[in-house]
């Protein structure tokens, strides 16, 4: 292998004498070197975007950004070799790489922050794309989750781009992280009622309602003495993506059962009472009592 | 003008005339399918066992055997609501209409009902509960509703699930230890009456068992590696299971073996073949997931480790 070389060394160095070439054999071989290092690491960087993109078990925001730091890494890596195999002083680059980043990171304070801010969201998941999540007061489902910044489509079919540093800092409530919630539903009946047939009407449409779960058990709660009404609160279990609608339906085939059941839902009464001042004491006896004289509905 | 007619079996290839309606009664379910040029349109609600009995659907033996299954054609279309509206249609109650746009080309009217598994887990609920000793074993034919898959074509030739739906009318309930941990699950809305217990006696039982129109009975074997504990419900993995058909036995699942470990959780391991008292079988459907395996749920623990998340 040597004697192979050397032979080589002899030619080049004949050719390189015979046709002016500066390039010694040693340098010669230090670039191929090089190169051979560069293409290695670049096809390991490939290698691992590839193997990275296989990942399921990752999100797609997750897989991205593993996949492009897999890649800067290799590169980055391949790049160093190859310039420390002809000669660079690494450290010396690695130096003024430093100061670069300094004076980078002052200039682009904002943009560095939503980055962070960015591989934050990616890797805590407060949320995924396709959740619906208030932030702020400002609802919506999340579309994308970008290293800067995070774009929420709100209800009324708006784009809102909220930078991920201000998300980090915000409050934010997820709609959608688990595939259950806790339904309320208020509903008050008139004084009088039998309490225990409202309780069991209301339970009865509960238990019918095929999207009411079973478990965790819907629960009946009264609440207190309302001022034109008894009031209950009821608690009912549902899948997530039918908390905007169940709460309707429940409503209405409650409404319906009492009906039924001659349950009166009351609504707000105003008694007024009129006293004349001055009148005989007979009179205003008669006026203590109260006298109904007409029945407002309350705004 | 309705034609009524009983179907030998509900599954199977189901030739479709366009431009009319027809209604499947199957068990408590009714779906009505009609097709228009650019769509193919379902509808589907449950009669209850009151309404059947009223009906004349449901015969009053000891069991409410459902009859057989029925197709009747030409009933009043769903889509011309403003001259026939829902209420005459044989469909009890307003029913939501589901459409599956298809291509200009499509071709071909049939249809293909397929008999397939829940695809969610199933609570099964005990008639009582009973009570488990330390590695007590217990033997259980659980009787599990099945659904009807509509195959048909929506662009040139090649068959598409249409529609799916449970062929009784299940309810919704959550299987886990906490609302923040578990899985949503279906539920008998019948609750307990869908289990029979038959410890060392399956085969004497099952052809009562499998009489019941669209069900499957999914054989469990039940071990309780913790303390002494009550069980009241227990979970079935449905879209882990095979599904299988025996002629003489009817649907069956995977056998399924499930471990309720000392820390009150189930291990479910479906044993990949149904259990001998099925008989002769043929595999109908594959599972529709595979159970994950621990290193691949550990490193998805791991991932969707979250910030928010209560400990």
């Amino acid at each position: 292998m040597d004697a192979l070389t050397g032979k080589f060394r002899e030619l080049y160095e004949e050719w390189a004498k015979a046709t002016g070439n500066l390039l010694t054999w040693d340098r010669l071989s230090d670039l191929l070197t090089a190169l051979v290092l560069l293409s290695v690491m670049l096809f390991v960087a490939r290698r691992a975007r590839r193997s990275i993109g296989r990942l399921t078990q990752l999100e797609s925001n997750q897989r991205l950004l593993v996949q492009r730091l897999a890649s800067f890494t290799f590169t980055t890596l391949g790049f160093a070799l190859a310039l420390d195999q002809l000669g660079f002083d690494i450290k010396v680059l690695l130096g003024a790489a430093g100061v670069l980043t300094v004076a980078v990171g002052f200039a682009a304070q904002t943009s560095a922050s939503n980055l962070i801010s960015g591989f934050f969201l990616i890797f805590e998941r407060p949320f995924v794309v396709g959740q619906t999540v208030d932030v702020g007061g400002l609802r919506g489902e999340v579309i994308a989750i970008d290293l800067l910044s995070t774009k929420i489509r709100t209800f009324n079919n708006l784009i809102v781009r909220i930078p991920n540093e201000t998300l980090v800092k915000s409050q934010i409530t997820n709609f959608s992280h688990y595939p259950i919630r806790r339904i309320e539903l208020n509903i008050g009946v008139a004084y009088g009622s039998n309490l225990d047939v409202v309780e069991s009407t209301i339970a009865r449409v509960l238990d019918q309602h095929p999207r009411v779960l079973k478990n965790p058990p819907p629960r009946i709660l009264m609440q207190g003495f309302g001022a034109s009404s008894l009031d209950f609160i009821v608690y009912a279990w549902a899948a997530t993506e039918l908390a905007i609608d169940l709460p309707s339906e429940l409503y209405r085939e409650i409404e319906a059962a009492f009906r039924t059941e001659k349950i009166e839902i009351p609504f707000p009464t105003r008694t007024l009472v009129v006293q004349h001042v001055g009148a005989s004491a007979d009179a205003n006896a008669n006026l203590n009592r109260p006298q109904v004289l007409s029945q407002l509905v309350d705004e | 003008m309705e034609v009524s007619h009983e179907l030998s079996s509900w599954w199977g290839r189901q030739v479709f005339v366009a431009g009319r309606a027809d209604l499947w009664q199957i068990g408590s379910l009714n779906v009505q399918v009609e097709r228009s040029g650019r769509a193919w349109h379902f509808a589907h609600d449950y009669v209850s066992w009151s309404e059947s009995l009223r009906q004349g659907r449901l015969s009053t033996t000891p069991h409410g055997q459902w009859p057989k299954a029925r197709r009747i054609s030409g009933v009043t279309s769903l889509l011309q609501s403003a001259e026939a509206p829902p209420h005459r249609s044989v469909l009890t109650s307003r029913p939501t209409l589901r459409s599956r746009p298809i291509s200009a080309s499509a071709e071909g009217f049939d249809l293909i009902f397929q008999p397939s598994l829940l695809e969610r887990t199933y609570v099964a609920s005990l008639l009582s509960p009973i009570s488990l000793a330390p590695e007590e074993k217990l033997s259980l034919a659980v009787k599990v509703p099945l659904s009807l898959r509509i195959d048909g074509t929506t662009g040139t030739g090649a068959l598409r699930p249409l529609f799916e739906v449970p062929l009784e009318d299940v309810q919704d309930t959550w299987h886990g230890p906490a609302p923040r941990e578990g899985e949503l699950a279906w539920a008998c809305p019948s609750d307990r009456e869908s289990l029979e217990r038959f410890p060392s006696q399956l085969s004497e039982r099952m052809g009562e068992m499998n009489s019941g129109l669209g069900h499957v009975i999914v054989a469990v074997e039940i071990r309780n590696s913790g303390p002494l504990r009550i069980l009241e419900h227990f979970p079935i993995p449905c879209p882990q299971l095979s599904l299988f058909h025996a002629t003489k036995t009817g649907f069956w699942t995977d056998r399924l073996s499930l471990e309720w470990t000392a820390f009150g959780q189930w291990h479910k391991r479906p044993e990949r073949q149904p259990p001998k008292e099925c008989g002769s079988h043929q595999l109908v459907a594959h599972p529709r997931s595979q159970a994950s395996e621990p290193a691949i749920k550990a490193l998805r623990g791991l991932m969707n480790h979250n910030m928010f998340r209560e400990r």
